[in-house]
């Protein structure tokens, strides 16, 4: 649990803080462009270090492998940008969705416990060192969503022309060894 | 044997091309009416140097006789242009309509022509048949006859309609094309906005309000308003009470004037002054906001969206920047929120402002894909944003000067919102106001000093719910309408007072003791980055923040996903539940 501030001189340092990382000090990404190839590469690693295991753990070949950057939010003019690589798993039978949490507990990625998400589906969440890894899955339990999600790319609004930021969102095949 | 002859009417004519494309007409058309625009800008000022009394002496004199051609030349071009304008606009109406009835004709001539065809091919079979088939051959043939008549009537009329509308159009430009024909079209015509804005209930007229302005911009005919965007789009694009549809036209027209006058310096490399770069930083924001709103798609339909630009001063608060823009109609949805942001935003965050509400409208259409959605990203108040030379209202974060002011100004936006819909064509709109970070005080501060007309307040990242919300239902609205959502890692919402510790912005409205509902609003991701980051990804697709807040804006209440209160007790610091819960991805549409 956390301690409340207690006084306003907390207040005015902490926003101070805030208000310097917003600033871009402190982040763990490069800033720019460069940011945005460094938090694909950890996705993409992090998905060729789960994909196969979970693919073992429950049987089934995964299949499609996209990977996308999402714009996760703003900060004056700075954009600030994730990146999910995903692979998607089809089984024909239930998927025993304990046996992707046991793989993962494998991997040491400490996963919650299995989350019920509106639609009817479920969800697993783990944390890795520089990057989360969430698993979905669907309804009727045989569509198994994996991914790798990174973020804490930050850039410049207007560095990007309208056909760059179309181009990022626009998700594209990963060429990843997933088996 | 007997034989029988059964006339068969010719085919119908081939249906003619209507050729044109409409939306490059109504393009031409914005563009006169921008020209028009500057031209009268130039007309203004010029005459404005005529009325100076600070210039005296020959020099002075001798400008003067100039500049008394030049404002009378501008004068009347701008006149010229915005009838022609009007014209434009007009062919451009009357093409969609003919190219509408030339699809009709195509359609009809396919029916006729399969009717032929079958008649004939049952004429031709027609042996050793009875009278009674007979006389049914023949009915079916006058009555081909009777609709190819009927067709091809329509036919000419069609090209005869074509033909008028183009020559008539080719008259007007014709009328305008050498300057002598310009000034001699300008005889006789007045320009009716200045005059229009001296009525009472106008903008800038004393006791002027919301509802005066609005009723004012209905008594007056289309010509009148299309002369007050053109003669004054900063005023028509800028005060509530106009429609969206006016002001996005009026400002769409200064936005075009801006980028015009200083792209055209920057690439001249001419020098620029601080506040010119700053001025063109925020049209470039608003332009390239627009550009990715028309790049979206609606996620239920697949078509483009339309964006608004319902706001745009970028001269504001000391260069700051006014702005905002929707994702949608606010005027003609059903379900409409309106976001206001925090600290750091100015006219230069729009595009960014701009993407999180297209997120908000994808996931509330989803939420209730029966329903329509309108999200504006409304900058329209001096958030704390800079830190020196040119202001240090960033410091001025830590009290509620700002968000008092931009209180007042959000009332009157959202008053205008709900006095220009027309509620008997489209019904009473599912308003949500969204407040994130020092936005939440200001939406506070609104509802608490002024009453706002939502039906659903959001607080999100909030340091503070405003100086004189002690609880939920002093926000206007009954306590399951008031949401608050914060992530555990959110340093800014560990600012806002709980219980008897801390200071901030007024209660922490996730605190049990404010009253509200509280939902999930954890990240997947949350403090693997600066703190900075838990609290700006609200709007993140695929978070459990932006599914709520898409269920909250689609009034699908009972879908939302909510958390325990923070809670402050007596024996030690304020405690939050969801620190302790593990966050989840939940999707929001936005698969790859």
């Amino acid at each position: 649990m956390r301690r409340a501030p207690v006084a306003a001189a907390a207040m005015a340092l902490a926003l101070a803080g805030a208000l310097l990382a917003a600033c871009g000090s402190g982040s763990h990404v490069s800033d720019g462009r460069q940011g945005l190839e460094e938090i694909k590469t950890r996705a993409d690693r992090g998905l060729e270090q789960v994909a196969p295991a979970v693919g073992a753990a429950i049987e089934v070949e995964p299949q499609r492998a996209v990977g996308g950057y999402v714009q996760a939010g703003y900060s004056g003019s700075t954009l600030l940008y994730g990146y999910d690589a995903q692979v998607t798993f089809r089984a024909d039978r239930p998927i025993d969705f304990e046996k992707v949490r046991a793989a993962l507990t494998d991997l040491g990625l400490a996963p919650g416990a299995i989350a019920r998400l509106p639609q009817g589906r479920q969800g697993i969440t783990a944390t890795a060192d520089d990057h989360a890894v969430v698993a979905t899955l669907d309804a009727d339990r045989r569509r198994l969503v994996l991914k790798a999600k990174t973020s804490g790319a930050e850039v410049k609004s207007g560095s990007l022309s309208a056909e760059e930021r179309a181009n990022l969102r626009d998700p594209k095949p990963l060429s990843l060894d997933l088996d | 044997m007997t034989t029988v002859t059964i006339a068969i009417p010719a085919d119908a004519v081939a249906v003619a091309e209507v050729p044109g494309d409409v939306a490059a007409l109504q393009g031409f058309a914005a563009d006169l009416l921008t020209v028009s625009s500057g031209l009268d800008d130039l007309a203004t000022f010029a005459g404005d140097v005529l009325s100076g009394d600070r210039w005296d002496g020959d020099a002075a004199e001798a400008y003067r006789r100039a500049a008394v051609g030049t404002a009378d030349a501008a004068d009347d071009r701008s006149l010229v242009l915005r009838k022609v304008a009007g014209q434009v606009e007009d062919y451009a109406t009357g093409l969609a309509d003919r190219q509408r009835r030339r699809t009709d004709l195509v359609e009809r001539r396919s029916t006729l022509v399969s009717g032929r065809q079958d008649l004939l091919a049952d004429v031709n079979a027609a042996v050793d048949v009875s009278d009674a088939e007979i006389d049914a051959l023949e009915q079916r043939a006058e009555q081909l006859r009777v609709s190819i008549a009927t067709f091809d009537q329509d036919h000419a009329t069609l090209v005869s309609d074509c033909q008028t509308a183009d020559e008539q159009m080719v008259q007007h430009l014709q009328a305008v094309d050498t300057a002598g024909e310009v000034t001699q079209s300008a005889v006789g015509l007045t320009d009716p906005a200045d005059a229009l804005l001296q009525r009472p209930g106008a903008p800038g007229t004393d006791g002027a309000t919301v509802q005066s302005v609005h009723d004012w911009w209905t008594s007056l005919d289309e010509a009148q308003q299309q002369a007050l965007i053109a003669a004054h789009p900063q005023i028509i694009g800028n005060t509530d009470g106009i429609p969206t549809a006016a002001r996005d036209e009026a400002n769409r027209i200064s936005l075009a004037l801006d980028l015009d006058r200083l792209e055209t310096r920057e690439d001249s490399g001419e020098p620029m002054s601080f506040a010119e770069r700053r001025h063109l930083e925020r049209a470039q924001a608003a332009q390239t906001a627009l550009d990715n709103v028309a790049a979206r798609e609606d996620p239920v339909t697949g078509e483009a969206l339309d964006g608004y630009l319902s706001l745009y001063d970028p001269t504001a608060f000391d260069g700051d920047g006014a702005v905002a823009v929707s994702v949608g109609n606010p005027d003609t949805a059903q379900n409409v929120s309106v976001s206001v942001p925090g600290m750091l935003n100015d006219g230069a965050s729009i595009e960014g402002g701009t993407e999180s509400v297209g997120n908000l409208y994808s996931t509330a259409r989803l939420a209730d894909p029966d329903q329509s959605v309108a999200s504006t990203m409304w900058i329209g108040y001096d958030a704390p944003s800079n830190f020196g030379l040119h202001g240090l209202d960033t410091l001025q974060v830590i009290d509620e000067g700002l968000a008092d002011a931009g209180g007042d100004r959000l009332a009157d936006f959202l008053d205008g919102m709900r006095t220009v819909r027309d509620e008997d064509a489209h019904g009473r709109a599912n308003l949500t106001v969204i407040g994130h970070s020092y936005g939440s005080t200001t939406v506070g501060n609104a509802a608490t000093d002024h009453g706002i007309p939502a039906d659903d307040v959001v607080l999100i990242g909030s340091p503070g719910a405003g100086h004189a919300a002690d609880h939920a239902t002093d926000l206007g609205l009954p306590a399951d309408q008031v949401w608050a959502g914060s992530a555990s890692e959110d340093a800014v919402s560990h600012l806002a007072r709980n219980g008897w510790v801390g200071t901030g912005l007024g209660l922490d409205p996730t605190d049990e003791d404010f009253g509200a509902q509280r939902f999930q609003a954890e990240n997947v991701q949350r403090g693997t980055h600066d703190w900075i980051w838990d609290h700006n990804q609200y709007y993140e697709p695929d978070t459990e923040s932006l599914y709520n807040m898409g269920q909250i804006v689609a009034g699908t209440h009972d879908q939302v996903l909510t958390a325990e209160h923070r809670h402050d007790p007596w024996y030690g610091p304020m405690q939050d539940p969801e620190e302790d819960r593990r966050p989840n991805e939940i999707p929001t549409g936005f698969e790859p």
